[in-house]
């Protein structure tokens, strides 16, 4: 598994330094305008980006085909995708928390969107893996830039429903949200696993 | 006692279907696999790999079903699939870093012994390199991980003689433990025959033929001649024959040849030729 994960920061280091200039813009653009909506709704975009990316280049450098014949589980390269895309969400979605240490920026609507944002970007990453594990990301490109664009328009409407109705049916909408990102992260890898574990290389 | 054993194999695509294939490699042994493309050769290869599922038959490697091979023992396994696997944004450092996480026996030392004495350069990435270079660095990593049996698919296809026979010489160099074996499959007929014991021939995922090299050169030799001639042959001695403008030739076995006929060598190309488009 370190193998894998230290593969891909590898073949991902070029774009990691984007990354992370792209969040820094964001994360200063949130700062600065007081709306936590641009870093929040970032950190859902590399849930997706960072593993898919990883991911075509090792179907191009067909790497799977040399892991598996080297030792590596068909488990390990299922759940490797899934650490890799934990790890910058995290970071991401974790650093957003910062900015709610700006006085300012302390409000009910701002945690609980970043909280519904954070559900979001799960459940995301939980609807594409799969995907991508059965189709490959050629194929997958479509789909998933269509299921980003659903849920960015949700992700918009969420935040708008929060600052409108605020109060207990948002705290409520908010968690049930990254409940069911949590949950849908085993169903997930499970599904990913089984898809894998079927496939012929 | 053989390295890999494989027994019965069939495993059904559309419209091809690999068919009860049957050999072995033993220990200290190089076993060339050859056949025509599509005939079934790569998924072979990938089901002693664990890439492909086998819808039926028994495949074990170092004594143990396939399927239940350890980490441990698939590290024991070095293999090149064909195209290059190594990642194309990787130079050779990487490549070590990353094979130092993924095999637990990784010799950096002989690796990089390994890719200088092929000249490869250290700071270029896998995606600058020649296929020649592609194919020398998936050797070397094969080479360094103290792998007891290499799985070969394709290695020196693309590459020139020189190139190839810097790859055999570091087969060579790999055979001199007795414990090791190779299975190695190749369109390059010439340097199977210079290199390996035994010869697996698969035609239309079909085994033809799983003999010792030396017996097969021995057994078989090639007949020219007019059709009037060859029909003076017992025809239990013809195995195949193609028949030309200026008359036939025929893939004779040798010892039911009467020795007034004159024969010619059969190198194994000319023996895979005739067993693909002779006639029976």
């Amino acid at each position: 598994m370190i193998g894998t994960i230290l593969k891909d920061l590898k073949n991902l280091k070029g774009q990691i330094i984007y990354y992370i200039f792209i969040f820094t813009v964001f994360f200063i653009v949130s700062a600065l305008s007081g709306n936590l909506y641009y870093s929040a709704g970032l950190s859902i975009f590399f849930a997706v980006l960072v593993p898919v990316s990883a991911m075509s280049y090792d179907e191009r450098d067909k790497w799977d085909k040399f892991a598996l014949a080297s030792g590596i589980t068909r488990r390990e390269l299922a759940f490797s995708r899934y650490i890799l895309g934990f790890a910058f969400f995290f970071v991401s979605w974790g650093l957003t928390f910062v900015l709610l240490a700006i006085p300012a920026m302390k409000t009910f609507e701002n945690l609980y969107v970043l909280i519904t944002y954070g559900g979001m970007g799960l459940i995301v990453m939980d609807l594409v893996l799969p995907i991508v594990y059965k189709i490959g990301t050629e194929k997958a490109r479509l789909c998933y830039i269509f299921l980003i664009l659903i849920v960015m328009m949700l992700s918009i409407g969420a935040a708008t429903l929060i600052e409108m109705v605020g109060g207990d049916p948002v705290t409520v909408i908010a968690w049930s949200v990254i409940a069911l990102g949590i949950i849908g992260v085993f169903v997930s890898a499970l599904i990913s696993l089984n898809i894998y574990k079927n496939k012929d290389f | 006692m053989d390295n890999i054993f494989v027994s019965n194999l069939t495993k059904k695509f559309k419209g091809f279907t690999l068919q009860n294939v049957t050999f072995s490699v033993p220990t200290g042994s190089i076993v060339g696999f050859i056949g025509e493309n599509g005939a079934g050769k790569s998924t072979t290869i990938k089901s002693i790999l664990g890439l492909v599922q086998a819808d039926s038959g028994t495949i074990q490697v170092f004594g143990k079903d396939v399927s239940k091979l350890t980490k441990e023992d698939r590290n024991k396994i070095g293999v090149v699939l064909g195209e290059n696997c190594l990642p194309e944004n990787f130079n050779l450092k990487d490549i070590s870093d990353v094979m130092k996480n993924v095999f637990g026996e990784w010799e950096e030392e002989k690796f990089y012994r390994l890719t200088d004495a092929f000249s490869l350069p250290r700071n270029k990435k896998v995606k600058d390199f020649s296929t020649g270079m592609r194919q020398k660095a998936a050797i070397a990593v094969a080479l360094s991980h103290q792998a007891k049996a290499l799985v070969l698919d394709e290695p020196t296809s693309g590459l020139d003689p020189v190139a190839r026979d810097e790859i055999l010489d570091r087969l060579y160099d790999f055979m001199q433990d007795e414990t090791h074996s190779v299975l190695i499959s190749s369109h390059i007929v010439s340097d199977l025959e210079k290199l390996c014991d035994y010869i697996v021939y698969i035609h239309e995922g079909k085994i033809v033929f799983a003999e010792e090299k030396d017996r097969l050169k021995e057994k078989y030799s090639i007949f020219r001649g007019s059709a009037e001639q060859l029909s003076q042959l017992d025809p239990k001695a013809v195995v195949a024959r193609l028949n030309g403008e200026f008359g036939v030739s025929a893939l004779v076995e040798k010892n039911l040849v009467p020795k007034e006929f004159t024969l010619d060598r059969a190198g194994i190309e000319d023996i895979m030729l005739f067993f693909c488009k002779g006639e029976k």
